[in-house]
């Protein structure tokens, strides 16, 4: 399967020239900003995943985990935090990532904003970070699917950022049957 | 804070200012239009004066032009009106609405979109500024105001009713008036002025005096904090109840020490002069010494965790109770929209309507009042549409032209809130109704004429029917009225009508004043639990597989005599079915509950009912917005998560369906399943009795037998899967009968029990010898080592 051209196909040359070109983005260094950005380390199965801290309430650790029938698969059902129901999204199931094996969701990183707010499972929680807004890039070929309209990028030592903005504005993580 | 943000704030806190006046403007024009009373016609001119400064004043804070030009010539407008150069005309009243109209769209809608409206509002701008030019106030409609016209001074033509008691009004201006305004702000009134003048005064007061604006949020937060020390007070009581067992329980230990340091004692005088005993004499006191300690400083423990824990309760009972009362909100926030509601359709439609609000100051729970919006703007609709007749009809009827539409909200009890919706219209057609549920097929020809007329009416209720013979735009698609009746349930209401033909229609709605709280049924269905709302339960009964019959493909029971479709509460809700319960040995039933809403029912097979209790109702949180079936969540003192079933939605979802084929198929299995059958073999009539109806209550087939020798008859003419028999017997007794019993080919494996009060190692070894596989004496006699014996041998 050599799918390589010959290098004196000029038509391949050509697209290859466009698609480098729609791949190609400018590196932002953006100075309003902070480069730097905290955020949180979990692991689900095998992959460790980041979220920004500033959307993030509470992390708690998983203790009944309650059924609601008729909602979508990925949400696998509501906790009580201190009186007050939240639901709770399993990513794997809603990035449609194939099961990866064992896993226990042990931890809730629960996500807000003015509209919405659910918690995240997560295997394990792995401390706080600080990583450089630099370090993130945008896309890795092995993360297609789903979940690339989710994340931020992936950091150099293979770290998925998740896109916390889009996660908690999605119409889809919006319940309403 | 920097100046983006000031400007931000700025901005929300204009928001919620420009709400309030709008809607006040808009229900004091409404009212303006209809009045013909100078006292009051000067108030609400004053108001609406009043509310469009204001108005302009916030919006030139925060730099909005339109709204502020806009203002400024209402408001001159209005200060013409109230010296009486101009008067109103109904073009005028149509033009200052579409004014206020214009600036509440322009001022709701998003920034970006808000240059579309700025045209409208330059027209209108225009046109006000050219009523105020047009000086036509020579006269006004009411014959006290135009004998004052003939006062020309600016000052002395401005009315204060506030200030002026009736009897001043006649020997007219008082003196001393020019700050007239300045002191009418003082008590400027609430929004809503429909109701009597008298009331509003005071509660105008108060509003000033003691309110406080808190927003909704912090509200809700802090009732949460509330609600979340009820669990705090069950966990108390869990720890009083277990520091009661410990107290039992030394209780106990200080009674053995006592009993044993008698007996010591006792040992003491036998073994005189042992000095071992008495070193070890002294030990055992110093112990009990102990004991008796620990028992009394428990106890006092026990005492005063009580008390605390009765002390606490209360304390937070009542600070529930109170944080209730924050959430609850006055009619008069969801009566401020309704007037100027009535006002369009009525122009609309042609129609005059006299509309009357009483009872805004009667409050209610913030979220009731949100979900009746809906239902009392359809009744409302409703009313005008189709029961207040067009004026020329109205006149004909001898009735006043203008039609009259009346809504009181009361207060009967102090948990419940009655709100009646009153047309003087032309009632509803009860044989229109017949005639439609019969052609939408609700109603055979024969029942039709069984109903009585309320039981017609009611009908309405049914979604289908109208009496409207036209569809229009407002009402008379025939679903409306199954809509308000679905709201008002879900708020745990009730909703009833009444009509008296050609004089009007009455709407009766009554309402929990909270709905925090309800009764609700824990039930379990796969496993899981969830609450049903009493309210909507008018049974639970236990079934029996055969009782299930099938009609048309459906499945059904038979209740009083009705059939009542059957489902299966795990089908409704999509969930796996869990095994049938193992029943072997017992008869098996399945608990179902009746669900109603309004007229529909449905029996609903769950795995188990638990117990009844308060239900507090929680959102499931800001994610999952609307889930079918589940209308929110509950949480359990020991912290569980219990979902609350929204039964109308369960009712509806179950038409058409039936218990699906695996859990027929499972049911069908047990219904099959042959029952036990047992021969009781015992010569008194008492015991033979008795042990029948232990039997039969645990599911087994019985037959009975006088003696051994009618026994093993029995025996060999029937089937049995065991027999149960007693020793001392005439003519055959126990161990004869058993002995025949392994003697005969046939029967030879057959489980025999020997229930007896022959207590010796001699007899069980004999019963033994002859065969029997069990051996049970009657004075350790309980049914359960009986029906533990009969399970493992049958």
């Amino acid at each position: 399967m050599d799918a390589k051209p010959s290098q004196s196909d000029p038509i391949a040359e050509e697209i290859l020239k466009k698609r480098a070109q729609k791949l190609a983005q400018p590196i932002s260094i953006d100075n309003k900003y902070l480069t730097k950005m905290a955020v949180v380390e979990f692991r689900i199965s095998h992959e460790i995943y980041a979220l920004e801290l500033k959307r993030i309430r509470i992390i708690h650790p998983l203790k009944e985990l309650t059924f609601i029938p008729g909602t979508p698969d990925f949400i696998r059902g509501v906790i009580n935090l201190r009186g007050e129901i939240i639901s709770v999204v399993d990513l794997k199931v809603f990035f449609d990532l194939p099961d990866q094996g064992f896993t226990n969701l042990s931890q809730v990183i629960i996500l807000t904003s003015d509209e919405m707010e659910f918690g995240i499972l997560a295997d394990e929680i792995l401390g706080v970070a600080e990583i450089s807004k630099n370090d993130i890039q945008p896309s890795l070929p092995t993360l297609t699917g789903v979940r690339q309209e989710y994340l931020k990028g992936v950091t150099g030592n293979g770290m998925v950022v998740l896109d916390d903005e889009k996660l908690l504005s999605d119409e889809k993580m919006c319940i309403n049957l | 804070m920097n100046n983006q943000d000031l400007q931000q704030q700025l901005l929300e806190a204009f928001k919620t200012e420009a709400e309030e006046r709008i809607a006040s403007m808009f229900s004091n024009l409404t009212e303006l239009e209809k009045s013909t009373d100078a006292e009051s016609l000067g108030k609400m001119l004053e108001i609406v004066y009043r509310e469009a400064h204001s108005l302009k004043g916030a919006a030139r804070s925060v730099n909005i032009i339109p709204v502020e030009t806009l203002c400024q010539e209402i408001e001159g407008l209005f200060s013409k009106l109230k010296e009486e150069k101009i008067i109103f005309t109904p073009d005028l009243f149509d033009t200052l609405h579409d004014a206020v109209g214009v600036i509440e769209k322009y001022l709701s809608a998003p920034e970006p979109e808000r240059h579309n409206f700025e045209d409208t509002i330059g027209e209108l701008t225009e046109a006000l500024s050219v009523y105020k030019q047009t000086e036509n106030g020579s006269k006004r409609p009411g014959p006290e105001t135009q004998q004052k016209n003939k006062v020309p001074a600016e000052q002395e033509q401005i009315i204060i009713p506030e200030t002026l008691s009736p009897k001043k009004q006649s020997s007219a201006p008082a003196p001393a008036q020019p700050q007239a305004p300045e002191t009418l702000e003082i008590f400027k009134p609430v929004e809503d002025v429909g109701q009597s003048r008298l009331s509003q005064k005071s509660s105008a007061k108060t509003w000033f005096a003691d309110t406080v604006r808190i927003s909704t949020a912090k509200l809700d937060s802090l009732l949460l904090k509330a609600e979340e020390l009820i669990t705090l007070k069950q966990i108390l009581n869990q720890h009083l109840n277990q520091i009661q067992g410990t107290s039992n329980f030394i209780e106990k230990w200080k009674k053995i020490s006592e009993k044993s340091k008698n007996e010591l004692r006792k040992i003491r005088l036998q073994l005189h002069n042992n000095s071992l005993l008495d070193r070890f004499f002294q030990l055992y006191n110093m112990n009990h010494d102990q004991i008796e300690e620990t028992d009394s400083k428990i106890n006092e423990l026990a005492a005063s965790v009580e008390q605390s824990n009765r002390l606490l309760g209360g304390m937070v009972d009542d600070l529930l109770d109170e944080m209730k009362k924050t959430s609850l909100l006055p009619f008069s926030t969801l009566f401020s929209i309704l007037p100027r509601m009535v006002r369009e359709i009525s122009r609309d439609l042609g129609k005059d309507v006299d509309f009357e609000l009483s009872g805004g100051d009667i409050e209610i729970d913030k979220r009731i009042l949100e979900g009746l919006k809906d239902p009392l703007i359809h009744l409302i609709r409703n009313a005008i549409d189709h029961g207040i007749e067009m004026p020329d009809t109205r006149k004909l009827k001898q009735k006043s032209p203008w039609g009259k539409i009346r809504l009181t909200v009361s207060q009967p009890e102090s948990n419940k809130v009655e709100i009646t919706v009153f047309d003087d219209g032309k009632g509803v057609d009860v044989e229109a109704i017949r005639k439609k549920a019969i052609k939408a097929g609700l109603l055979s020809d024969t029942k039709a004429t069984e109903l009585t007329d309320d039981e017609t009416i009611s009908l309405i209720f049914q979604s289908g029917i109208s009496t409207s013979p036209l569809i229009t735009e407002i009402s008379g698609r025939g679903l409306g009225m199954a809509i308000v009746q679905e709201h008002i349930e879900n708020l745990s209401g009730l909703i009833f009508i009444s009509t008296d033909p050609g004089n009007g229609t009455t709407f009766k709605i009554e309402l929990p004043v909270s709905l925090a709280t309800f009764r609700g049924v824990i039930v379990s269905a796969s496993g899981h639990n969830y609450i049903l709302p009493v309210a909507h339960i008018e049974h639970t009964i236990r079934i029996e597989p055969c009782e299930i019959k099938t009609v048309e493909n459906k499945s059904i029971i038979s209740l009083n005599e009705h059939p009542v479709s059957l489902v299966a509460l795990s089908d409704l809700l999509g969930l796996p079915h869990q095994p049938l319960p193992d029943t072997k040995t017992k008869k098996f039933t399945m608990p179902v509950v009746i669900l109603g809403s309004s007229e529909k029912k449905i029996a609903c097979i769950v795995d188990n009912v638990t117990n009844e209790q308060d239900v507090l109702v929680k959102s499931l949180g800001k994610q999952l917005k609307r889930i079918p079936n589940i209308s929110g969540a509950t949480i359990l003192g020991n912290g569980q998560v219990v979902p609350i079933l929204n039964v109308n939605d369960l009712i509806s979802i179950s038409s058409g369906k039936s218990i699906s084929l695996t859990m027929e198929k499972k049911i069908d299995m047990k219904k099959n399943e042959p029952q036990k059958t047992l021969l009781i073999v015992e010569d008194s009539f008492t015991s033979r009795t008795l042990l029948k109806n232990i039997l039969e209550a645990s599911g087994y087939t019985v037959t009975t037998a006088i003696d051994g020798e009618d026994g093993y008859q029995q025996l060999k003419l029937g089937y049995y899967d065991a027999v149960i028999s007693d020793i001392e017997m005439p003519k055959m007794n126990g161990f004869e009968l058993t002995r025949k019993i392994r003697e005969t080919e046939t029967l030879a494996d057959k489980p025999i029990i020997l229930v007896t009060s022959l207590d010796s190692r001699q007899d069980r070894e004999k019963g033994i010898d002859v065969g029997a596989d069990a051996y049970i004496v009657k004075s350790s006699f309980d049914q359960n080592n009986l029906l533990e014996v009969l399970e493992r041998l049958v």
